[in-house]
């Protein structure tokens, strides 16, 4: 499981993509995002999201959303992206 | 996210301000739709703004004024001087919510009764109860069959600039509708090409709005240079769409699968465009144009040119004063290193010359000449015009006459006058003091002005001229003028000067600057405190300026301001007094003399027929060393007025940068700040305004004859 440190957003993603880094490095057998701590994903963070998914495609890797907060939720349903990502409880 | 918000309070600031100095012209009755146009626009772009850094009692409160103004345009309603008023009351408001956002408070319930009832007060028909939802959406479900198209692909700095697409989309919300959407993200690279603060997003919208096509455009105005934007009107033809198709970065089937998807095309209206595009004429050796090759095209044409061809003329008008914002303090460090620079090239030109090596000499002469250069480019980085300054008293003066029944008119001129923004900023308060002043005791009520023979309207004017290295302000009116018996048997009464005591006309005038001193017969609460003239007075002799003032009794008063153009870095006249250097302004110097008769104890000299007076600095300064075979006299001038110093030698010219002295050395007479040299000695800078004085008023105490008073103004 990999557990953003931060909130979702322009002021975190370049920590973040050295984070993702350094998961992948150790070769995870999936690309589960525990995102229940997030509290605020703007365009950034999203791009993030939507990265870690690409990337999970290309290492077949299963990718998922555990346990999202209302902010994700919410910001996923307004740019009519919640079919494109799993979700788990 | 703060320093977007700083840029919106800021750009707000000079909306408003536009949108202020609009109404106030059409109060005027200067009724042409340009400026009915430029005000909306003020309007309409704070709103945009609020709406970016997501600012709802701001969209909420500006929503509701832009109805107004909408109305006002498109002739639904008339214009007249009370709803000019009410709309100059929500441009206060509107400042004041401004201040609250800077201090990331909100309105408290006070402040939200006072903007409604501001708001009510425009008495717009259609105008709902400003509740936060029926303000922000205007009228949609009504017409929502016009459905626009939206496709947008935001450039890779876009986040960078501190904008966030998603954002667009929330303010697109509060025009109308998103019926549909996709969010297009193509472009983002694999995890190794990922640059984080890079941005990859796009969106297809098919939108339900009843604005037109400029106000969408205008969404995206904060980043329109470098986003790829096309909007597609209702009812258009499924050619604009291959059109858009063509455009666009993604493969066709994939676009036209997502323009079906958001609503934009049936799947019909696709398949005929994706044919009608295979139809496109190519042959084995000319492939079709792939799409993606007419995007990097496209990318390669600069958006101008782009936007130019799409006519989007709403961007013209925006983007017209290219500016770049920069924060006062780096400026300020820059000035300070150009100073430092000065000096060390005053240094090196120094060295070179004892060494004697001409090309040397050659070489730190054209380093010299850029350094002048780089320091007054440096310098007129700060420099801005008065203009903005005196225009916001339009405003002031329309209001005061309002409140005191008078009739006022501001004219200014010489606004495009430059002086350096420090400057600007102190000089603002004086102004108003003098304006609020000239209204008050300055101008007649419209009764008295016709029995005296004048027309009703006073006027008020401001102007501004540069004149031998200062800055010169005008404010004059056509007022009364001053009474100098009732201000002399005020100054008496108040013990100002003793009964007995004979003062010349420039004397009594000056006592009005005076702490403590107001002849208005009655107090209003708009000047008249008995404060506020000695502190005008004090505030410019702050800026090593200085305040005269005219008046001619039934005929109107003037004041002159006059302050240096910059307060960092002169061109400096360098004279020695024995081992000593001090500089004086060399602006200020007229002409230098060869001191004669330097027996003689007489404190003037004969200046081309004009009696002079001069100061010995030797004496001033007490300096005690023996005295040098010839001495010079430097003939300076300030504000009209001449005055000889009597010094050793004449060292000729140097930039030089200003060092304010500490305040153990400011009760110093005649010393006005300090400098170091290029040798690296310390050098007073003299105080040519305090001299000039010095001298004027040893002359006629000595003469002791009735002259015309020292303050004598430049024709």
């Amino acid at each position: 499981m990999f557990k953003p440190a931060q909130d979702l957003t322009i002021y975190h993603v370049a920590a973040l993509k050295q984070q993702l880094e350094q998961y992948l490095a150790q070769s995870p057998s999936d690309m589960i995002l525990d995102v229940s701590a997030v509290q605020d994903m703007d365009s950034a963070g999203l791009q993030f999201l939507l990265l870690t998914q690409q990337e999970a495609g290309r290492r077949q890797l299963k990718h998922a959303l555990h346990q999202p907060t209302v902010a994700i939720k919410q910001q996923l349903a307004f740019l009519r992206l919640t079919p494109v990502f799993t979700f788990e409880e | 996210m703060d320093e977007l918000l700083a840029v919106f309070v800021q750009e707000s600031r000079e909306q408003l301000q536009a949108l202020e100095a609009g109404l106030i012209a059409l109060d005027r009755g200067e009724h042409d739709p340009d400026t009915l146009n430029g005000v909306f626009r003020a309007a309409h772009t704070i709103k945009g703004g609020a709406g970016v850094v997501e600012c709802d009692f701001i969209v909420e409160f500006t929503h509701v004024v832009e109805n107004t103004l909408d109305a006002l345009r498109n002739g639904s309603r008339e214009l007249s001087p009370p709803l000019i008023a009410a709309l100059l009351q929500c441009s206060d408001h509107l400042s004041d919510l401004l201040d609250l956002l800077e201090q990331s408070a909100t309105p408290d319930a006070e402040c939200l009764a006072r903007g409604q009832q501001r708001l009510a007060n425009l008495g717009n028909p259609t105008t709902p109860t400003p509740t936060p939802t029926a303000a922000a959406t205007p009228p949609v479900a009504a017409n929502s069959d016009r459905h626009w198209h939206i496709s947008v692909r935001f450039g890779l700095d876009t986040l960078r600039h501190g904008m966030d697409p998603v954002s667009f989309l929330h303010y697109l919300e509060e025009m109308g509708e998103i019926v549909g959407l996709a969010t297009i993200y193509d472009q983002l690279p694999a995890l190794a090409e990922y640059d984080p603060e890079g941005c990859y997003l796009g969106f297809e919208i098919d939108y339900a709005s009843t604005a037109d096509k400029a106000s969408i455009e205008r969404v995206f105005d904060f980043v329109r240079d470098d986003c790829l934007l096309h909007i597609i009107p209702p009812d258009s033809k499924v050619d604009d769409f291959i059109h858009l198709i063509e455009q666009l970065p993604e493969t066709p089937p994939r676009i036209g699968e997502i323009l079906v998807q958001v609503g934009a095309l049936t799947e019909k209206e696709l398949q005929q465009a994706l044919h009608t595009q295979s139809q496109l004429p190519h042959d084995d050796d000319h492939p079709a144009p792939k799409v993606g090759e007419i995007l990097v095209e496209h990318h390669h044409v600069p958006p101008q040119l782009v936007e130019a061809a799409a006519g989007k003329q709403g961007k013209l008008q925006a983007g017209q004063n290219h500016t770049l914002r920069i924060q006062a303090d780096k400026l300020d460090k820059l000035i300070d290193l150009v100073g430092e620079l000065v000096i060390a090239g005053a240094s090196a030109r120094l060295l070179a010359r004892e060494i004697g090596q001409t090309r040397l000499s050659r070489v730190t002469q054209i380093m010299s000449r850029l350094v002048e250069e780089i320091r007054d480019s440096a310098l007129e980085l700060r420099m801005v015009q008065i203009g903005e300054t005196f225009n916001r008293f339009h405003r002031v003066v329309r209001d005061l006459s309002h409140e005191l029944n008078k009739e006022v008119e501001l004219n200014i001129s010489g606004a495009e006058t430059e002086l350096d923004k420090s400057v600007v900023e102190k000089i603002s308060d004086p102004l108003m003091h003098l304006v609020r002043n000239a209204i008050d005791h300055g101008i007649e009520s419209p009764e008295q002005r016709l029995a005296a023979g004048k027309p009703a309207r006073g006027k008020i004017g401001f102007n501004a001229y540069h004149d031998s290295g200062s800055i010169v302000i005008e404010v004059r009116d056509d007022g009364a003028g001053v009474n100098r018996q009732k201000v002399l048997k005020r100054a008496i009464e108040r013990g100002l000067v003793s009964a007995n005591q004979s003062l010349s006309d420039t004397e009594i005038l000056n006592l009005l600057l005076e702490p403590g001193f107001s002849t208005a017969d009655k107090v209003s609460n708009v000047s008249g405190r008995g404060v506020g003239m000695d502190v005008v007075k004090r505030n410019i002799q702050s800026l090593r300026g200085r305040i005269d003032m005219e008046s001619v009794e039934g005929q109107g008063s003037r004041f002159m301001i006059r302050l240096p153009l910059t307060l960092a870095i002169i061109d400096g006249f360098h004279v020695a007094i024995a081992a000593s250097t001090y500089i004086l302004p060399l602006d200020s110097v007229v002409r230098c003399l060869e001191f004669k008769d330097a027996a003689s104890d007489r404190d003037y000299l004969d200046f081309g027929g004009e009696a002079l007076p001069f100061v010995r600095l030797r004496d001033l300064f007490r300096i005690d060393a023996p005295m040098p075979p010839r001495q010079n006299v430097i003939v300076v001038q300030y504000a009209g007025q001449k005055a000889g110093l009597v010094v050793d030698q004449l060292l000729g010219e140097s930039q030089t940068v200003i060092k304010p002295l500490s305040s153990m050395f400011q009760h110093m007479r005649g010393i006005g700040g300090a400098t170091i040299l290029g040798s690296g000695e310390v050098a007073l800078i003299l105080d040519v305004q305090a001299l000039v004085q010095l001298a004027a008023t040893r002359e006629t105490d000595s003469l002791s004859v009735q002259r015309e008073p020292a303050v004598n103004q430049p024709a």
